[in-house]
């Protein structure tokens, strides 16, 4: 018998590229208080993942079969309980780019993780490739640019 | 007291040597503000009395001992170079009765105050490479003497006594601590000075000490005789000691009253502390507001900030995602499909038939347990049962299906809805966090405003002022304590003593009748009986004197009073033990004056202390006044111009508010008021086309007569 896809993906493990470990050590703590003051915008590994994936799904900068060498930092799990539309919202935008035919295929666990992955690998490269853009060098090192990416995203 | 001529060299914005002759008569040294009039001023304390009227660390102004105070010309203490030294002096001379002669004799001396200090440029700045020091000489029969460096104070003392000087160095900012006549001690000072009244007082003691010598003299005597009886033994030794008791409880009464006039002095002192440091407790109310509100909004500022920044990382990062998460619809249609394609082709299975565990353990023990027969493997009915499993299976994956499909679905659709919304969200918060930053920032700008106009750089100091101002009323309220205890003391020793004095009344009426022959064979009652006649004249000249004293100054002070104020005076000065304006008709009290009658009340009664002295003792003393005309009106300034001068042998006033006189108005004063000596300082750069700053700027005289 099928298990719930919720379930299913949940106590799966995100595995990611080394862009996106280069990102998250530039802009994570990791577990600390949120509304502690220091240089890092994020404060949770799953955050800066989340948003290096959505930045890749907003830019379309996906790296197919990257390599996902860093496999045992946290469950997906973690995401949802952090939180549900972000979770929600990258399953959606990974379903969306299943070219499946059947339940079987899009309801892939590990695929739809993969994909998120792939595009969190691109998202994070394409941050690290603002960063060498002279000028930018210290791009995201302040919460404004934060929302200034935001706010600034053109209407799809 | 003449002052005949002040030279001042390199003192502050005087730079090098700049003589100013005075006149008997009015003097008068007109100047904008900063014009160096209070510089002037300066230089007489400075010469005299080692002080300096300047800024405090805070910004205010206070008197300061000045031997550390450096006071060269800006322009020198710039341009000086290394190790050259700069020569700052001041002197000032004067003509008064020789300081030796006890009694006035109209004996004029010549004497010279010169005070010098040299100052040695280092690279950071001025030193003091020899201090300030003073020499004081004097010509007397053509020779010049100078009075010894240790006599300086007695000397100082002499002819300026420190009870009399402040009325003579007028002092605008400072006239409240200068004339506080709320102290009784002011009043009591000032009259020891301008009159011969202290001798009575000192009379008055010497008849009452040999009244009560020969008092127990008496009593010893008549003790002596051997035919007295028993009664009157005991009539003397009541006298005697009732007139131990009054002179005991008198002692207590002489201690309590000046306990009482000490303890008011401390509270007028007190009060004019206060003045000080009052303002400091609606400072500290205000500025604990504010500071507990901008507390309050910082605080709001950072929960704004942390919901901004967790919302921006919990769903805020997915605007402009609606069309990617949309894109999941295609593939979830096919879940869809699946699910209805199944509802179609699957007749959905029974409910009242054994579910699919029982299902599963009647293939597993081969037998039905409907119709408790045999189930072979590969018969037909196990088929069947096998079947029947394999619909649940299906089923329970269909309904995962769906129970998926719809999570997704849910999912897409609130996100979908949810997602334009974030980018106004956003603004709103920002707009919501700028809204509170502009309201800290108006908050500080508020708190600092505060600092600036109290003159501090910190709430230490306000909040050490704030405490200083409830300690001070802390200490006034038990000093009036203690004065209420000390009267009602008083009030009892009082009545004490009144009965005491009935009491030896009648024993001495007693005795006179019983021993009256007794006592005239003894020469101490007769020498007795003068003294008291002595006792009681000199108590009730005494009384005369003060009141006739106290009459004077009142009517030379109002004579004054209303010279000063063009006869437009609001009420009449009387002085009791304290002084005051009362109503001219009613005699009660007018309080809410405005600040130039309240000045022309307190400069009147101190003229009035100085012209008495010069009608009394003999003794004239110049007057020199710096702003005393600062919060008159022009016709004010003018009347009191006009009238001041001619109450005294000699006055030099120092104010801004003849700059504003027109030249003909001017003219017209300098003639009606009969100025002698008319000065005009103006502060003005040195190179009119170099800086605007102290280096290059100096005080400039011009006489005008």
């Amino acid at each position: 018998m099928l298990e719930k896809f919720s379930i299913d993906i949940n106590k799966k493990n995100v595995h990611y590229g080394d862009n996106v470990l280069k990102v998250r050590d530039l802009f994570s703590r990791k577990q600390e208080s949120l509304s502690k003051q220091d240089d890092k915008f994020f404060s949770k590994y799953w955050q800066v993942y989340a948003w290096a994936a959505i930045i890749g799904f907003v830019n379309n900068k996906r790296e197919v079969g990257a390599s996902l060498p860093n496999q045992s930092s946290f469950q997906f799990q973690m995401i949802s309980n952090g939180s549900e539309s972000i979770a929600n919202a990258l399953m959606l935008m990974a379903i969306g780019k299943i070219n499946g035919k059947s339940s079987a295929d899009i309801l892939d666990s590990r695929e739809v993780l993969t994909i998120i992955s792939e595009y969190a690998e691109g998202g994070a490269k394409h941050i690290l490739e603002i960063r060498q853009t002279p000028g930018l060098e210290h791009k995201f090192n302040y919460a404004d640019d934060y929302f200034y990416e935001i706010v600034e995203r053109p209407k799809m | 007291m003449i002052i005949n001529k002040v030279t001042i060299n390199n003192f502050y914005c005087f730079l090098e040597e700049n003589e100013f002759p005075f006149e008997k008569g009015l003097n008068i040294i007109s100047a904008l503000n900063s014009g160096g009039k209070s510089q002037f001023f300066n230089a007489f304390y400075w010469t005299l009395f080692d002080m300096i009227y300047c800024d405090n660390a805070n910004g205010k102004k206070e008197w300061k001992t000045s031997s550390n105070i450096i006071v060269c010309p800006d322009k020198l203490r710039n341009e000086t170079s290394l190790g050259e030294k700069i020569e700052s002096w001041v002197e000032i001379i004067l003509t008064d009765e020789y300081h030796g002669n006890i009694e006035p004799k109209e004996e004029l001396v010549e004497y010279r105050f010169l005070k010098k200090v040299i100052y040695k440029k280092e690279i950071s700045d001025l030193s003091i490479y020899v201090k300030p020091e003073l020499e004081i000489s004097f010509i007397r029969n053509g020779e010049t003497d100078f009075i010894p460096s240790h006599h300086y104070n007695s000397f100082l003392e002499k002819i300026f006594p420190s009870s009399i000087r402040k009325f003579m160095w007028y002092q605008g900012e400072t006239m409240d601590e200068l004339y506080d006549f709320s102290k009784p001690s002011t009043l009591k000072n000032a009259i020891k000075e301008i009159s011969y009244y202290p001798m009575y007082d000192n009379m008055h003691k010497i008849v009452s000490s040999s009244s009560a010598s020969i008092e127990r003299k008496l009593e010893k005597e008549l003790m002596k005789k051997d035919q007295l009886t028993e009664k009157e033994k005991q009539l003397i030794t009541n006298i005697t000691q009732a007139n131990q008791s009054i002179e005991h409880k008198k002692n207590i009464e002489a201690n309590l009253v000046s306990d009482i006039e000490r303890l008011q002095d401390e509270i007028a002192e007190i009060e004019h502390d206060l003045k000080n440091y009052d303002k400091y407790r609606d400072i500290k109310q205000e500025l604990t507001r504010y500071e507990t509100e901008l507390e309050a909004t910082l605080e709001k500022v950072t929960d704004c900030d942390i919901y901004i920044k967790e919302t921006l990382i919990n769903k805020w990062m997915l605007n402009g995602c609606e069309k990617l998460i949309n894109d999941s619809l295609g593939n979830l249609n096919i879940l869809n499909e699946e699910i209805q394609k199944f509802q179609q082709s699957t007749n959905p299975v029974p409910l009242n038939l054994p579910g699919p565990e029982y299902v599963e353990r009647m293939l597993e023990d081969g037998k039905c347990y409907i119709c408790e027969r045999e189930v072979l493997v590969d018969t037909p009915a196990y088929e069947a049962l096998k079947k029947r499993l394999n619909d649940f299976e299906k089923s329970a994956n269909n309904k995962i299906l769906q129970d998926n499909y719809t999570e997704l679905n849910r999912a897409r659709r609130r996100l979908v809805s949810e997602l334009p919304d974030i980018k106004e969200q956003i603004l709103e918060n920002q707009n919501r966090r700028t809204e509170l930053i502009k309201k800290s920032n108006s908050l500080k700008k508020k708190i600092n405003g505060i600092y600036e106009n109290s003159g501090q750089d910190d709430g230490a100091s306000i909040f050490t002022g704030a405490a200083t101002a409830s300690q001070l009323l802390q200490k006034m309220q038990s000093i009036r304590h203690s004065i209420d205890t000390k009267k009602s003391s008083h009030r009892k020793i009082s009545s004490e003593l009144e009965q005491l004095r009935i009491n030896l009344e009648n024993y001495k009426s007693e005795g006179d009748k019983l021993m009256k022959n007794t006592y005239g064979n003894i020469v101490e009652s007769q020498a007795s009986d003068y003294i008291k006649m002595f006792v009681k004249s000199i108590s009730r000249l005494s009384a005369k004197a003060h009141s006739k004293l106290i009459a004077e100054i009142q009517e030379e002070s109002n004579k004054l009073y209303s010279l000063y104020l063009g006869g437009k005076e609001q009420g009449v000065i009387e002085i009791d033990t304290g002084i005051r304006i009362v109503d001219k008709a009613t005699r009660e009290t007018l309080t809410e004056l405005n600040t130039a009658e309240l000045v022309a009340q307190k400069l009147s009664v101190a003229n009035a202390f100085l012209s008495l002295s010069e009608k009394k003792m003999k003794r004239s003393y110049p007057i020199v006044a710096d702003a005393p005309t600062s919060d008159f009106d022009a016709d004010n300034t003018y009347n009191l111009t006009l009238n001041i001068g001619g109450s005294f042998e000699q006055m030099i006033i120092m104010s801004k508010d003849y700059a504003s006189f027109s030249e003909s108005k001017r003219n017209d004063l300098i003639r009606e008021a009969k100025i002698v000596k008319f000065y005009e300082l103006k502060n003005e750069l040195i190179d009119k086309n170099g800086i605007d700053s102290r280096i290059n700027k100096k005080t400039f005289t011009t006489i005008i007569k």
